[in-house]
């Protein structure tokens, strides 16, 4: 085809600056909110030097750079799914962390009555891996579901099942999951 | 609030970096940087794959141009300026459905490319360099066989991308397609960048205008290295030189001459065979998978590009069972015609919808 596609990714090596300005908080940031810190800081620049390494093999046809860059982002967290799995639990126990200010006023402000970390992590614990991936990636990334199924490389039916599972589990949870 | 927005909402959130630390990742990055470019394969439907391919055949013939370019456009008055350069196309295309029966889907296009065109440095900039308005014009079953094929499969609504989802293109709607920088499409090779190629500069004269495209080309005995591909997806010089061509002369503003020059080029490369018909000269070409042939189709009485298209040659096995799968139709089939009725430059503005600026760089509508 010839037209002009959604959407321009063309990656070369001196307009990777860009790439990384454009997409390198986010990146991290999404990171950040399923790994510790310190791990994420790490996967986030790996994320970036992987995209790097294998800009060649980015394809438009199958999605933009976000995308692109949240799949390889999401198959990095996968190497420590124990990690993200002891952080929820930490999380279920203890509540969100108390210098987080910023956190604690949304919470305040936007939550709705009943609900905390407490029980969103063991909800979140409780998902298979595929259904969290698909979850947390529409919930912090905002990617469309044509998107996380670019991301993931999975089929989109993929994603809508992996979602419906994962809602029922989520909802039962939030419902009749202990406080 | 559904379970995604309460997520984002309650669970704890990661502070900002630190810039410190964040200029020492991207140095790191940056390191592996090499210094040349990348540019993305086609994209947007399965003849995108289709040119992707190595194996390399030639299609004899021997080019015989000879009366068939117009004149010279020396004392030809053509506007050199304007805001934008405006590409007026029709495309016709062809898909195969997963049903098995095929569909030809017509789109218009309207493209407004600012200038500073291919200075790749300026890529990424602030505000979209270039916007599409394309217009679903229909989709319908190719033939009586397929339309039979379609109603026996429920006569599904069809979109852009053949499967209707949210926020698809369906027929009679219009979306803006905002693209950064100095967006180029590249016929389906990565390749050299043409950085800070002028092409209202290029030359009106075919060897000079060789020239001054195979001097993006990376010297050396390998150059799949210096442009950082797989040895497999390395195109030919005569290949990229087809391709690149057809890419400035379907997308960029070049003069007249130097759009005559690009005919008789092209007619120059080896595998390139000349078509008269009347009316219209045609220069063919295979594209390097050998699966499909290229037109370029040009009015010789006023040198003006007629149409851009993809002819279906033989069988490629391998794409069985795909949107890209044409094994069933015969030689010669035209799997996608883009058509120009208009290039030129225009201070006109693109009719944007409310709320949908060059700022934006994404779709906007329907």
């Amino acid at each position: 085809m010839i037209a002009v596609p959604d959407a321009a990714s063309v990656v070369d090596p001196e307009r990777f600056g860009t790439v990384f300005d454009a997409h390198y908080e986010e990146i991290r940031r999404y990171i950040g909110r399923r790994l510790d810190l310190d791990i994420a800081e790490d996967l986030a620049a790996e994320t970036f030097l992987i995209a790097f390494r294998r800009r060649h093999r980015f394809d438009p046809q199958k999605g933009m750079i976000r995308p692109w860059l949240y799949g390889i982002a999401t198959n990095l967290i996968g190497r420590h799914r124990r990690s993200e799995l002891r952080r929820y639990r930490a999380l279920a126990r203890t509540g969100p962390p108390t210098d987080d200010d910023r956190h604690d006023q949304r919470i305040v402000d936007q939550v709705s009555a009943g609900t905390t970390v407490g029980r969103l992590s063991r909800a979140l614990a409780r998902l298979s891996p595929g259904e969290r991936d698909v979850v947390l990636l529409i919930a912090y990334s905002g990617l469309t579901y044509d998107e996380v199924a670019a991301a993931l490389g999975i089929a989109y039916g993929t994603v809508a099942s992996r979602l419906n599972r994962a809602r029922t589990k989520l909802n039962e949870s939030l419902r009749w999951g202990p406080e | 609030m559904n379970e995604f927005k309460l997520i984002d909402t309650a669970m704890p959130d990661a502070p900002p970096s630190d810039p410190e630390q964040m200029a020492a990742v991207r140095a790191r990055v940056l390191r592996g940087s090499r210094t040349r470019r990348w540019s993305g394969k086609p994209v947007a439907a399965a003849l995108a794959a289709l040119a992707t391919v190595t194996m390399i055949v030639a299609i004899v013939g021997i080019p015989r141009l000879t009366g068939s370019f117009p004149a010279s456009p020396a004392d030809r008055r053509e506007s050199s300026s304007g805001r934008y350069w405006r590409v007026i196309m029709e495309e016709n295309r062809l898909w195969r459905t997963s049903g098995n029966y095929f569909l030809r889907q017509r789109l218009s296009h309207v493209q407004w490319r600012r200038t500073g065109l291919v200075d790749e440095t300026a890529a990424w900039g602030p505000e979209a360099n270039l916007v599409d308005e394309k217009r679903f014009l229909s989709s319908e079953p190719a033939t009586t066989a397929d339309r039979r094929a379609w109603k026996r499969a429920g006569s599904p609504e069809s979109c852009e991308y053949l499967k209707c989802r949210a926020a698809d293109l369906r027929v009679g709607q219009t979306k803006f397609d905002l693209l950064p920088g100095s967006w180029f499409w590249q016929n389906g090779f990565s390749g050299p960048p043409l950085t800070n190629l002028d092409p209202m500069k290029l030359p009106g004269d075919p060897s000079t205008l060789r020239s001054a495209l195979l001097r993006f080309w990376p010297e050396g005995d390998h150059p799949e290295k210096a442009w950082d591909v797989p040895a497999k997806d390395m195109p030919t010089k005569d290949d990229w030189l087809w391709g690149t061509s057809t890419d400035i002369l379907t997308q960029l503003p070049i003069s007249s001459a130097t759009r005559t020059a690009f005919y008789r080029m092209l007619t120059e490369l080896p595998g390139a065979r000349v078509i008269r018909r009347s009316g219209t000269v045609t220069i063919a070409r295979a594209l390097q998978d050998g699966y499909l042939e290229q037109h370029v189709v040009f009015d010789p009485a006023t040198g003006k590009l007629s149409a851009l298209e993809y002819v279906l040659l033989k069988r490629d096995p391998a794409r069985r069972g795909g949107a890209g799968d044409f094994s069933s139709l015969p030689k010669g089939t035209v799997i996608d015609q883009l058509t120009f009725t208009q290039m030129g430059w225009t201070d006109e503005d693109p009719g944007l919808p409310q709320g949908c600026t060059l700022r934006e760089q994404q779709t906007c509508g329907p």
